[in-house]
């Protein structure tokens, strides 16, 4: 029980306790902790992705075995893991060699991983438009509000919403690019610090949940 | 032009419309590419780490530190091999052995051990957030707030013309936000008459910003879609042997095939 449960807890609240003090006594010792610390947990979460690694892995594999539905993508998976590690060794993780021209893991980033990764957060485009003809049925003033600071955002940005403002607009005495910096700055700011305010207390009490022992759901299983 | 640049076009190109072609219908090519990705993105992020974490901070210094220590022992060590770099150290083999502690939540019998590795992990994080919280996200945001509005009452005498007089609106009507909108998310005590048309007035802030929140994200995701678009248009031509139209028309006919079999095989 006691190395089940409440080493890792101890364990927890003096790394916690330390890392928290060290900040308000600066000083040699704790400026050399908080160095030390700062590598250990780069090292410890690199075990910690080979252990998603491992999950994700064995997921796939028993979907191979099992022979499910879909298995064969499965084998995508795995070859896209060799060619990319295979390319990351054989250029030792460099993008360019030293007379500056693309290794083989410059290749796969610049002409596989690039791509892939574009397209798929650019495939989401259409579908925050398609949302947006659901969000943006103006049925209250809170709802209109939505939609006006949402048009300006998205015309102001635009070469035809800028046409279309001075075209129309003109008599205002500010431009589209001016009402944009002052609902950025000003209107949309002010929810931003409130809901940042609210996510900062809410952080630090969970953080202190944690220290103390009262929040322990990291340490998974029943025992 | 470069054989690697034209083959790498046809396969950007290529990745490119397997992943929009989800825009019609889930289908066989969306899958393939979709796995590729996964494998891919997790072969680089491991290649980085292998050479920016264990090699550099793991192998190098407790390697060196063994070979100096058996030079030292069994002097005839050095013959066959020079560390590089300094005298290393063994103090990495720490952080290494609770690192590997985490790979025991594979084995259930043994999954208690990776707690230990946890709860480095999560104690660290949570000692280094709450300085870091206080002092970015509650500490400077108040400081923001509150700074404007006491230039204006420190200034003297108001300045009443028409730019001045906008800013100090403008410096008011943040401090008010950031008051109404606390106050929308304050549950401590019942929202009375008056507290109910405050939190009204709250949601109209938090509209505004959920508005501009929303054109930006659309904003961005449609600078992706121009890059996609602009690698598409640049690989039409003869240099890149017509990759995007080539690609773009077996796209179709495999569209046409393999969806008018599963029309033909569907009741």
């Amino acid at each position: 029980m006691i190395f089940k449960k409440k080493l890792p807890l101890i364990v927890c609240f003096i790394v916690g306790i330390l890392t928290l003090l060290q900040y308000y006594v600066p000083n040699k010792v704790s400026i050399g902790y908080l160095e030390t610390m700062t590598q250990w947990d780069i090292i410890i979460s690199a075990f910690a992705f080979l252990l998603g690694l491992a999950s994700l892995f064995a997921m796939h594999y028993d979907k191979i075995r099992r022979k499910t539905q879909g298995w064969g993508y499965s084998l995508f998976m795995f070859g896209g893991v060799i060619l990319g590690l295979t390319c990351g060794i054989i250029s030792k993780a460099n993008q360019t060699n030293q007379e500056g021209f693309i290794t083989a893991f410059g290749w796969i980033y610049n002409y596989v991983l690039n791509p892939l990764q574009g397209t798929m957060f650019a495939l989401l485009a259409f579908y925050v438009v398609s949302a947006s003809f659901r969000a943006f049925r103006v049925k209250s003033g809170q709802a209109f509000i939505l939609f006006l600071a949402a048009v300006i955002i998205l015309f102001g940005r635009v070469p035809l919403g800028q046409l279309i403002w001075s075209k129309f607009m003109s008599w205002l005495p500010f431009g589209i690019s001016e009402a944009i910096e002052w609902i950025m700055n000003f209107p949309s700011t002010a929810a931003r610090r409130g809901i940042m305010i609210g996510i900062a207390l809410g952080a630090v009490a969970m953080s202190l949940k944690i220290i103390f022992g009262i929040e322990k759901q990291y340490l998974g299983g029943k025992e | 032009m470069d054989f690697t640049a034209i083959l790498g076009a046809w396969i950007a190109v290529g990745l490119t419309l397997f992943i929009l072609s989800f825009l019609y219908r889930d289908n066989p090519l969306f899958k393939i590419a979709e796995n590729l990705y996964i494998g891919i993105a997790i072969g680089y992020i491991f290649s980085i780490t292998i050479y920016n974490v264990w090699i550099p901070k793991i192998y190098q210094p407790v390697s060196n530190r063994v070979f100096t220590s058996l030079s030292n022992w069994v002097p005839w060590v050095s013959k066959f091999v020079t560390p590089a770099g300094d005298a290393g150290s063994l103090t990495p083999l720490f952080p290494a052995i609770i690192g590997i502690s985490l790979l025991t939540r594979i084995f259930p019998k043994i999954s208690w051990i990776s707690r230990y590795g946890f709860a480095f992990i999560v104690g660290y994080g949570a000692g280094l957030a709450i300085p870091a919280t206080v002092a970015t996200m509650f500490i400077a945001q108040i400081e923001g707030t509150i700074q404007p509005v006491f230039k204006l009452a420190s200034g003297g005498a108001i300045d009443l013309s028409g730019p001045a007089l906008w800013t100090s609106f403008s410096a008011i009507l943040l401090c008010l936000g950031v008051i109404v909108t606390l106050f929308y998310f304050f549950f401590s005590l019942e929202h009375g008459k008056i507290s109910k048309k405050v939190t009204k007035i709250g949601i109209y802030f938090l509209m505004v910003y959920f508005g501009a929140a929303f054109g930006t994200t659309v904003m961005g995701r449609f600078a992706l879609l121009y890059g996609r678009f602009f690698d598409l248009y640049t690989y039409r031509t003869s240099g890149y042997y017509h990759a995007t139209p080539i690609l773009i028309l077996l796209v179709l006919i495999f569209f046409f095939v393999y969806f008018g079999k599963s029309r033909k095989t569907s009741p």
